[in-house]
């Protein structure tokens, strides 16, 4: 095990790094260790040697925390690189491509392309607008920041909910910018949607039917929008597009601690649940991802411009086509 | 700490007096004092006392009073001094006292002028029987006295001597104006982590000062000591009935916190003690300055002290709806459609806004009428003003019955107190305090002062009560007075800011702390060195004299820069004090003398500083012409050879002060130069520098540039002779 890979690791266990654009940073910077350490074993080629060893780290990651779809789509790119390159290279020339091949992907990808939703989602953000968001999503964060900069006049409404309250970094990263600001637990959703002119949401994947795969209580919010008649805007990289069709959350979802949700925040001591907790009718379910159905998103705003759900196909097509150029 | 002997036989015998207590139950008491003994709210509080004016549209003292019945307190006492009539006048009309099982009592008294004396006025009275809560009227807290009340007569059982327990709340400061959000300035508490007692107390009045010096008794004393610089006092203390006799056993004691508190903690004869009580999350806090008084409107309007928010807290008969982004509106009101009325914002009954006024994060008292195209930010309007079209306000303050005329600006921190009118088009100064009567001449530079000239302020703040009867007279002539300072039509007098204070005025200010104060502030911690280098505007020795002296402590260069300039000013002051009071030179020699012990100065440094101050004073008494300076440095000369002497013991130090005088005159006193050769020449015939010295110096400067040869071609014809003179020698 490559030590790099093996704190990578360890940091998805802790939960230190969270969230799919920095885990998937993290993974590639760790991969991008493993390439530069590696030397092809005698009687073996670097291909294929390289990659079940990539193979082999993956497990690890997945075991450390389930794969996200932005991490599954850039370990296929990676494999597919590597799969691509011609025999007659030599072995130090092939790392330093692999080498450069990750540094285009997480430029060009993750990068640029946050840059270029800010760009495009500023321009959604008018004076007097009151945004709301949910949790912490690293994209909503730069455009809140950006359009501040552009000094627009705008009130950010951020609804939080338990257990990792997440929001309150946001908050107060947002807050020590000088954002006006008011949060929430997402209880209240109902009560706070009657102020909010535009949605914002961030996403982890969003899958080919249309469907937004997000953090647990984003599908909620964008419901309550919905009723409301509050545009809902989801900023994704194109990267985390995924071809796979998934019509309820609990198909597939990753489990989180379930005693984390009986704790108190703040309160360690504290435990609702004390004592029924290791009853045998009791199943505490923790979940971390739902699904928001094609029908609550406005707009999908990428690194391709800003697109309908119904036009998420297409970009996976083309996104495959360029995949295979690259 | 008093021996455990004696604690315990006091321990003892506080159990035996407490049973027959405990059978006939005491009434939970408190003691509100609604005067808070300072001046930091003038001139608003020479109207109108402080527990009277209004946060959030409600006189603070009705929050003070409605916490205390809500906590459980049966007997309230309302000590009364300023402005005595106006409180218990109010507390007649209000509903306290037709409260069943909740009795307010008032006590008044002219004479006292602290808080010392007002506890030694009621220990008179007898009316405290047992533990009792002692507060001020401008207090604002939702906490629950239950434990705190426990743990103080638990611990009064086990140690008779506890006799206080105070209220704090963790604050963090501001690490830029190292002062808590309300305002106060940065205090320091060391507390036992364990038995939570008070070992030291003390408040960081000065902002640059970063030492801090704790008793190393106390380290021996306790086990552990934790020391906080984060906390709040929230000045809600627990009291026992003997911490009256102490006030009177003590006549000396005024200020709770300066004297008593600190008085107890250093005094460790009698042995007593205080603790402290943390609350985590109830609110509790003081209005003790403007910006916490702003602090603390805001932290209502956000509802951190509910129930006491302007919805649950019924004033009269009106009743307050809260929208929302925090908006609270009052029955009544007639707004035009056009207006923005923003976050944060209280509105009270029957008040009129225009078209197309902006308001936000304001309080809006009763009866007032706002005219259109008005700009409020962040300000406390009370009842009854007037604000015509055009008017902007940021961040002030402006009380009942002010009257703003089309046009006029409120510049951040303004204070407008009762009925002032503002002229068109007239922009009141930042910071700026108007009020219809003068500023009392004899103004308390300090806002500490509160007992010092006592007897002018109980005069002062009692005047107007007299005077509201003829205030209307006085009007109309103080209108012809005052039109110019106000504007147009402007009623009122400006009070100029005291010379210390104005410094300091931003700090406790309404209004937020600027950018550009800010960025200040951190530039000023940054290099706090350089800053303090330039404040001392000495001029620092030549490069090469300090090499040439100090050579030995070149690495911190910077000290040394700092430390000869502070030597170079004390020796300035001392011998300008010798030449003022006639102070003979014997006794001059023995201050320098002292003075480059406590720098770590050499001899030489001492001359150069005494020759430098010699100057600066020939400099400073009047002259016309070039001769005429020359005869007052001659005259200088003259009566005080001998001090310079003194210190001229060698060659070097003779060529020190060449090099001074060389320096004084290219930079800080031109004047000088054109006398350059003449004052050597007198030096030379008194025998204060000698033949050498002049030559060492000439040498020294052969292989100096040329721009700073211009001395040595000015005296060379003086060279030139002092060499022929040797040479025929």
């Amino acid at each position: 095990m490559h030590p790099a890979v093996y704190k990578v690791g360890l940091h998805y266990l802790s939960g230190d790094i969270s969230g799919g654009n920095a885990r998937c940073i993290a993974m590639l910077q760790a991969f991008q260790e493993v390439i530069k350490d590696y030397s092809t074993p005698p009687e073996k080629t670097l291909s294929r040697d390289l990659t079940a060893k990539i193979s082999s780290y993956v497990s690890f990651f997945t075991e450390c925390r389930p794969l996200s779809v932005s991490m599954g789509n850039a370990i296929r790119f990676l494999k597919s690189r590597i799969a691509k390159l011609p025999l007659t290279m030599s072995e130090s020339e092939a790392k330093t491509t692999l080498q450069s091949d990750i540094d285009h992907f997480i430029n060009e990808k993750i990068i640029v392309a946050d840059k270029v939703i800010v760009s495009h989602a500023v321009t959604k953000i008018r004076d007097g607008d009151v945004l709301l968001t949910y949790g912490s999503s690293s994209a909503v964060e730069m455009i809140l920041q950006r359009a501040h900069e552009l000094g627009k006049q705008f009130r950010v409404v951020l609804v939080d909910s338990r257990p990792k309250l997440e929001g309150q970094l946001l908050l107060r990263r947002l807050v020590a910018k000088g954002i006006s600001c008011t949060y929430t637990h997402i209880n209240a959703i109902s009560y706070i949607m009657h102020e909010a002119t535009r949605v914002f949401l961030g996403a982890s994947a969003v899958l080919s039917n249309g469907t937004v795969y997000s953090r647990v209580g984003t599908a909620c919010v964008a419901m309550v929008a919905h009723a409301f008649d509050v545009p809902v805007l989801v900023c994704c990289e194109a990267y985390k597009f995924h071809e796979r069709v998934q019509l309820d959350s609990i198909c597939s979802n990753e489990l989180g601690d379930p005693h984390a949700i009986a704790n108190v925040p703040g309160r360690e001591q504290l435990n609702f649940l004390d004592g029924c907790a290791k009853s045998d009718n009791l199943q505490l379910l923790n979940l971390i991802y739902d699904v928001m159905p094609s029908d609550y998103v406005s707009m999908i705003i990428t690194d391709y411009g800003m697109v309908p759900p119904t036009s998420v196909p297409v970009i996976v097509r083309e996104y495959r086509r360029e995949h295979l150029w690259m | 700490m008093g021996a455990p002997k004696k604690s315990a036989a006091a321990a003892a015998a506080a159990r035996v007096s407490d049973d027959p207590e405990e059978l006939a139950r005491v009434p939970l008491q408190a003691v509100l004092l609604a005067d808070s003994f300072t001046t930091k709210f003038r001139p608003i509080t020479l109207e109108r006392p402080k527990v009277l004016l209004p946060l959030v549209n409600v006189p603070m003292i009705e929050y003070t009073l409605a916490w205390l019945e809500s906590a459980g307190v049966e007997e309230v006492f309302v000590f009364c001094c300023a402005h005595a009539k106006q409180v218990i006048n109010y507390l007649e009309s209000s509903q306290w006292f037709s409260q069943p099982k909740f009795s307010v009592t008032t006590i008044e008294s002219h004479n006292s002028v602290s808080a010392g004396d007002a506890l030694r006025f009621i220990y008179e009275r007898n009316v405290i029987h047992g533990d009792f809560i002692l507060i001020s009227g401008d207090t604002v807290s939702n906490m629950s006295l239950t434990r705190v009340l426990q743990e103080h007569k638990e611990r009064r059982k086990k140690d008779s001597n506890a006799v206080m327990t105070m209220v704090i709340k963790r604050s963090k400061l501001s690490p830029v104006t190292q002062q808590s959000r309300l305002g106060t300035d940065e205090l320091f508490m060391a507390i036992d982590p364990d038995t939570k007692q008070l070992l030291y107390y003390e408040e960081n009045t000065n902002h640059l000062k970063a030492t801090l010096s704790l008793d190393k008794m106390l380290l021996i004393d306790n086990s552990s000591i934790r020391l906080h610089n984060d906390m709040q006092d929230c000045f809600i203390d627990i009291c026992s009935p003997e911490v009256l006799s102490l006030f009177t056993d003590n006549f000396d004691y005024q200020h709770l916190r300066r004297h008593f508190v600190k008085g107890l903690l250093v005094d460790d004869i009698m042995g007593y003690k205080i603790y402290t009580h943390e609350i985590h999350s109830s609110y509790a806090a003081r209005v003790d300055n403007y910006r916490a008084y702003d602090t603390i409107s805001k932290d209502i309007i956000q509802r951190w002290t509910y129930p006491l928010v302007p919805d649950v807290l019924l004033l009269g008969n009106s009743t307050t709806k809260l929208e929302r982004v925090g908006m609270y509106r009052a029955s009544e009101i007639v707004q035009s459609r056009s207006a923005q009325i923003g976050p944060l914002t209280v509105i009270g009954t029957g008040t009129r806004i225009g078209d197309n006024t902006k308001i936000s994060n304001s309080v809006i008292g009763k009866g007032c009428d706002i005219g259109s195209n008005v700009l409020i930010e962040g300000c406390h309007i009370w009842d009854n003003v007037t604000i015509e079209d055009g008017c902007q306000l940021r961040h002030s303050i402006v009380c009942d019955g002010v009257v703003m005329k089309s046009g006029a600006v409120l510049s951040p921190g303004v204070v407008l107190s009762f009925k002032v009118v503002i002229g068109q088009n007239f922009t009141a100064p930042a910071y700026s305090k108007v009020s219809l009567l003068p500023q009392p001449i004899k103004q308390d530079s300090d806002e500490e002062l509160e007992y010092a000239d006592n007897n002018s302020d109980v005069e002062t703040s009692c005047a107007p009560d007299n005077m509201n009867g003829e205030l209307t007279s006085e009007l109309s002539e103080i209108q012809g007075s005052a039109t110019s300072e106000l504007g147009c039509g402007g009623v009122g007098y400006i009070w100029s800011i005291c010379e210390g204070a104005s410094e300091e005025e931003w700090r406790h200010s309404i209004a937020p702390i600027s950018a550009e104060k800010l960025a200040e502030l951190t530039q000023t911690t940054d290099d706090d060195l350089e800053f303090s280098n330039q404040d001392g505007n000495a001029p620092a020795s030549s490069g090469e004299l300090r090499s040439d002296a100090l050579s030995d402590s070149e690495d911190d260069d910077e000290d040394t820069k700092n430390d000869s300039a502070y030597f170079e000013k004390e020796v300035e002051a001392t011998f300008l004090r010798a030449v003022h009071e006639n102070v003979q030179v014997d006794h001059v020699i023995l201050e320098v003398n002292s003075l480059k012990l406590s720098c770590n100065m050499e001899f030489s440094a001492c001359a150069g500083a005494i020759f430098y101050s010699m100057m600066k004073l020939a400099l400073e008494t009047p002259h016309k012409t070039t001769d005429e300076l020359s005869r007052a440095v001659l005259n200088i000369f003259n009566s005080w050879h001998r001090l310079l002497k003194s210190y001229l013991s060698g060659k070097d130090e003779e060529i020190e002060v060449i090099l001074k005088f060389e320096e004084m005159c290219s930079e800080s006193a031109k004047e000088l130069s054109p006398l350059f050769t003449q004052i050597l020449h007198h030096l030379y015939d008194k025998e204060l520098i000698s033949e050498d010295a002049i030559l060492g110096w000439e040498f020294e400067k052969q292989g100096a540039e040329e721009s700073d040869r211009v001395f040595v071609r000015q005296a060379e014809n003086f060279l030139q002779w002092l060499k022929e003179a040797s040479e025929e020698d």
